[in-house]
């Protein structure tokens, strides 16, 4: 089988596999969103239990098989006359997920229903969602733009009762660097300056200077009070941890058709030469879910700018 | 101020915080059912490139869309494209004229702001030094954020360089990771032209820019292509971290980056790409002849949306990199008398302004 490369492939493979299942089928695509990837589900909720769906039962007698670098799982639930997941009618193989359609018959299945996810390709839904998240903000700086809509609704749905885009993703990039060097004091820019300074200088000749630069760093040392400058970007870093950066410095205005998902450091975290503590962005994620009722979205993230900087601003005030 | 506007059942909804040359999405969602047709009219929004749920070949330019055009009922959508220009504060609308059964017609006019920065240079042609003042101006009118970067050309008298102890601490590295790279063909011989093509990709020997920001998205792009290879991925890692640990100090490694970051930052929403870059004036003088490359967010996230798109080969991007866009860029030309040969800090000569209009700070 093929890659699934765009939605339209998986309307392809659903249609594959609906072929093979009989009854009165109610069959949908999602397309769950995923950090790493995008995954298809075609699902299938069949309900066999009139005679002439009974008569197909005898045509069901084969197994699918699913090659697992294409498919990410296969379930099978039944609904009607038991109702739980039938973990035995999915064998799974090293390399293959194999689907045994048998089952239905042997646990006389009046209604069932099918699940297959396909592993999609990232630009998978490329074509199908146009999105936007405003570069920076510039009317109101706290408040970034969102919004993502379908280009063809229409194309989704075609053979199957339902079609959902789910958690499908936004990435905003909040410039935060400035708010972060323009609220360290000038004392610990300086402190920096010097020790970098006299970490340089190996020259056994300037032995004068370094003791210029000493002085200098013991009169700065008092303003640190107990810590030193590297427990302090310890310190800075740890308050720019994304987990606590996304509780307490953004939320969702309006009409909240998006949800707040992951946030992390952008940017230039890892460099050639060196690592630093400090991150020059922060991508928040948000998530939205797209369908045939709903096939555009929009929303106001807010980034609480001032507060992010003030909090920035007390890290440094002397503590009592 | 939201973007969302609500009119006797119509949403209609319209980014905000545009920068020319975007390409901008809209919407229409109608909650009524007497809807006969709706005729879109822009002004300063350049045209409309793509319309969302209509019959297929719709021709792209009409501006009038009867409601059987829409493919399933009650929702519009496009893409607006705009123009780069002048002013830094371009007013833009667009009107939507929705006719009704009854002959009656409901309006939406929706106004943004479309936003650029424009960057001047004003420098004289002979500078002294010692200087009392930074004696180059960059005046930048507009509101957007933008990234500054300055390179010496050629056949300037005067070199724009990194401190010779970076420069240094990078030969250092590049030895140790070319070292590390053999080795690990050896342990590869499948992957031999891949990992050569990594080696040239990571170290330009040419540019020794310390915070080019390409490295960051060279190195993101690098690690998802050998994310499918992962025992490659693995090996490499362990070199390339090994190669900057063991020949980096304390200072390379914490120091250098933290200034770096707080030096970067050198005025109301303008970044300096390499902020410690020197200027290395000889003895007597001589002339800089200089270029100022600047980008904005827009160009920056164009940079991004490349790399990640999986279809484009490693060579191609490689090319991206090496090409400087021509627009967006500024040539200057000064002489710089200094009795002594001197290196002095290219930040020191800069003297960068923003004017922003009323309301948009």
């Amino acid at each position: 089988m093929r890659d699934i490369n765009s939605v339209k492939d998986l309307l392809e493979a659903g249609k594959q596999i609906s072929k093979l299942i009989f009854g009165e089928k109610f069959e949908s695509l999602r397309i769950v969103c995923k950090e790493d990837e995008n995954i298809g589900v075609y699902t299938a909720t069949v309900h066999a239990g009139n005679i002439v769906a009974k008569q197909m039962k005898k045509r069901y007698g084969l197994t699918k098989k699913f090659d697992r670098q294409e498919v990410s799982f296969v379930k099978m639930y039944g609904l009607k006359p038991i109702s739980k997941r039938i973990y035995d009618a999915v064998e799974i193989t090293p390399t293959e997920y194999i689907l045994n359609l048998n089952k239905i018959i042997e646990l006389n299945l009046d209604s069932f229903r099918i699940e297959i996810g396909y592993r999609m390709n990232h630009s998978s839904l490329e074509g199908i969602v146009r999105s936007r998240s405003s570069p920076e903000p510039l009317e109101d700086r706290r408040l970034y733009h969102i919004s993502a809509q379908l280009t063809d609704p229409d194309s989704l749905i075609e053979g199957f009762s339902e079609c959902e885009i789910e958690e499908f993703p936004i990435t905003l990039s909040i410039q935060i660097q400035e708010d972060i060097t323009t609220n360290i004091p000038f004392y610990v820019k300086k402190m920096s300056e010097i020790e970098e300074e006299i970490l340089r200088d190996y020259n056994p000749h300037s032995a004068i200077k370094i003791l210029g630069l000493q002085k200098q760093k013991a009169r700065l040392k008092k303003r640190f009070g107990k810590e030193d400058l590297r427990s302090k970007f310890t310190e800075i870093s740890l308050f720019l941890r994304p987990s606590k950066f996304r509780s307490n410095y953004i939320d969702i205005s309006g009409k909240k058709e998006f949800i707040l998902g992951d946030c992390k450091w952008g940017g230039d975290i890892f460099r050639v030469l060196g690592l630093t503590m400090l991150p020059k962005t922060m991508e928040v994620i948000m998530r939205t879910n797209l369908n045939l009722d709903k096939p555009a979205a929009s929303g106001i993230m807010i980034y609480k700018s001032r507060k992010f900087s003030e909090d920035i601003h007390k890290l440094f005030l002397k503590k009592k | 101020m939201g973007s969302i506007k609500e009119h006797e059942g119509i949403e209609v909804y319209l980014s905000r915080d545009i920068i020319q040359g975007e390409e901008i999405p809209f919407y229409i969602l109608m909650h009524r059912n007497d809807i006969e047709r709706i005729t879109i009219k822009l002004k300063r929004f350049e045209k409309v490139t793509e319309y969302h749920n209509l019959v297929d070949n719709f021709p792209i330019e009409k501006r009038v869309i009867r409601i059987n055009d829409l493919k399933s009922p009650d929702y519009l959508g496009g893409i607006l494209k705009t123009d780069e220009t002048e002013d830094p504060y371009l007013k833009a609308t667009l009107k939507l004229i929705f006719t009704l059964s009854n002959g009656n017609n409901i309006e939406i006019i929706e106004e943004r702001t479309l936003f650029t920065t424009h960057v001047e240079i004003i420098s004289p042609d002979l500078i002294k030094v010692p200087m009392n003042k930074p004696p180059i101006n960059i005046l930048l009118k507009g509101s957007t954020t933008i990234f500054i970067n300055i390179e010496s050309t050629k056949d300037s008298e005067i070199e724009i360089t990194l401190p010779d102890e970076i420069k240094y601490a990078f030969e250092k590295i590049y030895e140790s990771f070319l070292e590390g790279m053999e080795t690990l063909k050896k342990e590869y011989p499948n992957y031999v032209n891949e990992i050569d093509l990594i080696t040239n990709f990571i170290f330009d020997k040419e540019s020794y820019t310390l915070s080019k920001q390409e490295y960051q998205y060279k190195f993101n792009e690098l690690s998802k292509i050998l994310k499918s290879k992962m025992d490659l991925l693995e090996g490499f890692m362990i070199v390339y971290f090994n190669s900057i640990l063991s020949h980096s100090s304390i200072r390379d490694l914490f120091f250098g980056p933290l200034l770096e970051y707080f030096k970067s930052s050198i005025a109301q929403k303008v970044f300096l790409e390499s902020p410690l870059l020197f200027l290395k004036v000889p003895k007597g003088g001589g002339y800089l002849k200089a270029i100022l490359y600047y980008e904005d967010l827009l160009e920056r996230i164009k940079i991004i949306r490349e790399i990640t798109d999986e279809s484009i080969s490693i060579v191609d991007l490689l090319t991206k990199f090496d090409a400087n866009p021509e627009k967006n860029k500024r040539y200057f030309e000064i002489f710089i008398k200094s009795k002594d040969e001197i290196q002095i800090p290219l930040k020191n000569f800069l003297d960068i302004r923003r004017c922003f209009d009323e309301g948009y700070k």
